[in-house]
């Protein structure tokens, strides 16, 4: 009987770390995803106030509203690949947290969120400090 | 290792740097008025993030204003009418 209790005791402690362990997983991925979201959204809101003084500062020189509206699609479509992304990081976290998901397969798309999230910051700052003279 | 306090102090160092940056920039040379427009736009997003690594390091949760922040920027960011 004292055998039995001290494994109800032991499950119990068991699920308790590992509701605490999945909790600050959980916690810390969807901290990551905000930070690079907001970091993402500054970088892009940026862009924005960039994309609407250019295109009146070359009103008058076609090459150059061409080469910005060629920017203004590549940052299109990084900033909807990375909102694409962080929808599928977020349905992986719901999949988690009901236990049905490795934490390794949690963490590569959490890291893959990241990385699309810098590839954008990367292309703004390129795009603006290389491709208009 | 610095604190939550500490992180969120060099922060808005930071934000306090690059708007005195961009103000003498502005007075200098109008042509870099678009580099002040991001400064700013950096300025509105640094004290969000120094909140956030605070939260991060300390373990909290996010909130419910914070859901709904992150929701609103997403929504922008996969807009498929935006610039």
């Amino acid at each position: 009987m004292k055998d039995k209790t001290k494994v109800i005791v032991l499950c119990s402690l068991l699920a308790v770390v590992s509701l605490v362990g999945c909790s600050n997983f959980v916690t810390n991925a969807q901290r990551t995803e905000v930070t690079t979201t907001h970091l993402v959204y500054g970088a892009y809101v940026g862009w924005t106030n960039y994309y609407i003084d250019a295109t009146n500062r070359y009103a008058s020189k076609p090459d150059q509203l061409t080469k910005l509206e060629e920017m203004r699609m590549a940052i299109k479509e990084a900033r909807m690949k990375y909102a694409a992304s962080v929808g599928v990081v977020d349905s992986w976290l719901t999949a988690y947290q009901s236990n049905t998901v490795s934490k390794a397969q949690v963490q590569s798309v959490v890291d893959a969120s990241l990385a699309s999230g810098s590839n954008i910051v990367w292309l703004i700052t390129y795009l603006k400090s290389n491709n208009l003279q | 290792m610095q604190t939550p306090d500490q992180i969120k102090e060099l922060l808005n160092t930071i934000v306090g740097d690059i708007n005195l940056a961009a103000d003498y920039a502005g007075i200098v040379d109008p042509q870099l008025i678009p580099i002040i427009a991001i400064g700013k736009a950096v300025d509105k997003i640094i004290p969000g993030l120094a909140a956030n690594v605070a939260g991060m390091i300390e373990g909290v949760p996010l909130s419910q204003a914070e859901l709904d922040q992150k929701a609103t920027e997403l929504a922008i960011l996969a807009n498929k009418e935006g610039i």
